[in-house]
């Protein structure tokens, strides 16, 4: 067996390398293929883009905005009107059409960008950079806005730090005064003006002149008097002490309007020093932060790379699909069709072999052009990808096996050269269009959806990716290889199946 | 008995192409198969090795089933197919040592193998050159050498000389004649009569997808046998005295020549050459015409050989 098998491989590898079309299409094609797409991709920057602008009113905003897109090595050419632009990008001439209103230097208006959708992919792409562009100028714009807020809210700080010292002077003020009427009171309270006649005794006084010798006209006449005079001093010092309970209550009212200024005063104090502390805040922080708050970044966490870094595993991923799945069709349809395989089939050697010999045939070009392929990227992303070869190598086993062995169905299934050729490049169009290399899986419908996480393509393209770019071990994608080697063991019985039922000639 | 045909019926769709086909070949014969192109010849010999499986009847090998034999059969049997089927980017000895690869020949045995049939078929020193770039003959030979290279016991070829000219034609049957003789049953199928009237021991005419005759060349020229023609021309160019003496009834002189049909062309021809030698004329030309297979196959058949 193992002489038949290597005397197939070593035929199909002969008839590979004498005829000179196969080996250029099948060895050389694909190479060329990657270098030409290594090329292209191998680049992180936009250049060559030409925006079509249309200004009713160039004032020094709408220079400064086109200067800004020039910097960043925009091509920008004037349109003389709005659908001349548009045309410019209908025909070529432009990728995007800028349009500021006729109040865009006056109120800072609207500028539109007009876009082609039908070319998507580079539409997001100019428009990023292109944002980017207008971005900066907007930002400097909105600094010199906020320049001149913050400047006049310094002015405003000085001012009261300049009048917020009298502040404490005037608590103080009050301090004192509320402290001497303090006193005052106290000393108000004090004085004890409240007197009754009969505290004088002037009835004892009386009985004891009653009782004296003598003429006691005088001393009763001294002691009338006497009488009349306390009279009137208990009645002017009860006048006094209405008069003091007065001026104490009076006191008593001003001291407390003090000390609610006071507290007023303290509080004004306080407010005071929060307005100079967010001022302070706010002079303290950066123009720019001001102007954008969240500044929003997008990071990779991959690092800096060119999109060839980001697009390596999407286009091994497709390398491997289209070569495989062209490469064995090819070679199982010109093998079918050819006069040998009724000689073939009629020798005593199993379907197995054959099978088996095509296989490992297929497997050992597109593992050849594989080994090309890496050997140039690891000269470029050695750290990258020296520490994942071994998980590499294992997806790439299965994932080749699994492209070849559909190749090999479509190649039993279709008669001619030309109706496979067909159907191998329509199956490959259609597993890339499920997948996310075009638009992301996300965005189509839920059913389709469904079925595309089943795309062998998108899952070889997923799983290289998260071992390229991520180093995720074999662990972490096990389920996508469990996937994987379920499709290949369905494709195994289907390729004999076919072999068995599908007529030869 | 190699092979055993029996009520073999075999259809493509709708369209029957054999029907009610019996036929035994036997060991060591050159057998023969003819027949005009799409009478079912092909379908036949595929038949034959299994490659179609019969939807009636039955195919006994060596006595046996066909179907239960098939592994067997498939090591002691060469097909050399109406096309030529081998690789033409591979050389001469690179085809025959992968087809001795593919029926399990050992090496040391494809070793002798490739020096003996290269020397049988003529090609060693085009040994080393590309299939593509052997002339037609020598390309009719390779892909018999494929066929060789597990010394089958049986070598089927379907239409070996088609589209040879007639010195290559020559080269092929003198070739097939000396495999036969090293002990090989061939089975040949053609539609170049004289081919097949020339090589083989036994023929069976296929038309209209039946075989409707069997039998060795002689047999089948018996059983449709109808008057040869005796050409000839003389000196004199007056045949009058010929006709007189032997009293010709059935006979024409077109072009000078005198064409006599008779059943008895031998007797014929000594009894004109005696009349000859009396008068003292001269013979210049005489030829015996005998019914071709290609004749009698027109009249089995009743078609015209296309």
């Amino acid at each position: 067996m193992a002489v038949k098998l290597i005397s197939l491989i070593q035929k199909n590898f002969k008839l590979i390398i004498r005829s000179r079309s196969s080996a250029l299409i099948v060895v050389f094609g694909p190479l060329l293929l990657i270098l030409l797409m290594g090329i292209a991709f191998n680049t992180a920057n936009v250049y060559g883009i030409r925006i079509g602008y249309l200004s009713e009113n160039e004032g020094e905003l709408v220079k400064s905005i086109l200067t800004e897109l020039q910097n960043k090595q925009f091509s920008t050419l004037k349109s003389g009107t709005k659908e001349e632009c548009l045309d410019g990008i209908k025909s070529g001439l432009f990728h995007i059409c800028a349009y500021f209103t006729q109040d865009f230097d006056i109120n800072i208006g609207e500028l539109i960008f007009y876009v082609d959708p039908s070319r998507v992919n580079l539409v997001y792409m100019i428009m990023d950079a292109v944002s980017a562009g207008v971005q900066a100028k907007t930002k400097e714009v909105g600094g010199e806005l906020v320049q001149s807020v913050v400047e006049s809210l310094e002015k405003t700080e000085a001012s009261i730090q300049d009048k917020g010292n009298i502040l404490p002077r005037l608590v103080d003020d009050y301090s004192k005064t509320q402290t001497s009427l303090r006193g005052a009171l106290t000393d108000l309270g004090g004085i004890e003006l409240a007197f009754d006649i009969k505290d004088f005794r002037l009835v004892e006084l009386k009985d004891k002149i009653k009782n004296l010798q003598g003429d006691t006209t005088l001393a009763t006449n001294l002691a009338l008097d006497l009488e009349e005079q306390l009279k009137f001093f208990v009645n002017q010092a009860n006048n006094a002490g209405a008069v003091k309970n007065k001026a104490y209550n009076r006191i008593t009212e001003a001291n407390n309007l003090i000390e609610s200024n006071i507290n007023i005063l303290a509080s004004l104090g306080s407010s005071l020093q929060s307005i100079m502390n967010d001022i302070n805040l706010i002079k303290r922080g950066d123009v720019q932060k001001i102007v954008a708050p969240i500044n929003t970044r997008v990071e990779h966490i991959t690092g800096e790379k060119t999109f060839l870094n980001y697009l390596f595993p999407t286009l091994v991923a497709m390398i491997i699909m289209f070569v495989s799945i062209l490469l064995a069709s090819t070679l199982e349809i010109r093998e079918r069709s050819a006069k040998i395989f009724f000689k073939n089939f009629i020798t005593p050697t199993s379907n197995a072999i054959f099978i088996f010999s095509n296989y490992l045939t297929n497997l050992l070009i597109v593992f050849l052009q594989l080994i090309i392929l890496f050997v140039a990227a690891l000269i470029f992303t050695k750290e990258q990808l020296i520490g994942v070869l071994g998980s590499i190598f294992v997806i790439l086993i299965i994932v080749t096996s699994v492209f070849i062995l559909l190749g090999m169905i479509i190649g039993n299934i279709f008669r001619s050269e030309e109706t496979n050729m067909i159907a191998s490049i329509s199956i490959g169009f259609i597993l890339l269009f499920f997948s996310s290399a075009i638009l992301p899986i996300e965005t189509l419908p839920g059913v389709i959806k469904s079925v595309a996480n089943f795309n062998p393509f998108y899952i070889s393209q997923n799983i290289l990716s998260k071992v390229m770019l991520f180093h995720v071990g074999l662990a972490g994608i096990m389920n996508s290889i469990l996937i994987l080697l379920g499709t290949l063991t369905v494709l195994i019985v289907i390729m004999f199946l076919i072999r068995k039922f599908v007529p030869s000639e | 008995m190699l092979f055993q045909i029996r009520d073999l019926e075999k259809r493509f769709g709708k369209n029957v192409v054999l029907h009610n086909v019996n036929l035994d070949i036997l060991e060591d014969e050159i057998f023969g198969i003819i027949g005009v192109n799409g009478s079912g010849k092909t379908t036949l010999l595929k038949v034959l090795v299994g490659f179609y499986k019969p939807d009636q009847g039955e195919i006994l090998y060596n006595g046996q089933k066909l179907s239960k034999v098939l592994k067997t059969l498939k090591r002691e049997i060469g097909f050399t197919t109406q096309e030529n089927s081998f690789y033409q980017k591979l050389t001469v000895e690179e085809n025959i040592r992968y087809f001795g690869a593919l029926y399990g020949v050992d090496s040391r045995s494809t070793d002798v193998n490739v020096e003996r049939i290269l020397t049988l078929v003529e090609l060693q020193e085009e040994r080393n050159s590309l299939a593509e770039n052997l002339s037609g003959g020598m390309q009719r030979r390779l892909d018999m050498a494929c066929s060789l290279i597990h010394d089958p016991k049986v070598l089927i070829l379907d239409e070996p000389t088609e589209d040879l000219d007639p010195t290559l034609r020559g080269g092929i049957l003198r070739l097939i004649k000396k495999i036969n003789k090293l002990g090989t049953t061939i089975i040949i199928t053609s539609h170049l009569l004289d081919d097949v009237e020339h090589l083989c021991n036994r023929v069976a005419i296929i038309h209209e997808r039946r075989i409707i005759r069997v039998g060795t060349v002689e047999d089948l020229r018996e059983m449709y046998r109808r008057k040869e023609e005796v050409h000839l021309e003389i000196a004199s160019g007056n045949y009058e005295n010929i006709i007189r003496s032997l009293n010709l009834e059935d006979f024409i002189i077109d072009e000078g020549k005198l064409v006599v049909f008779t059943n008895k062309a031998e007797e014929v021809l000594h009894s004109i050459l005696h009349i000859l030698e009396n008068e003292g004329d001269k013979l210049i030309y005489v030829d015996i015409r005998k019914p071709s297979l290609k004749e009698i196959f027109e009249v089995i058949t009743d078609k015209k050989w296309l």
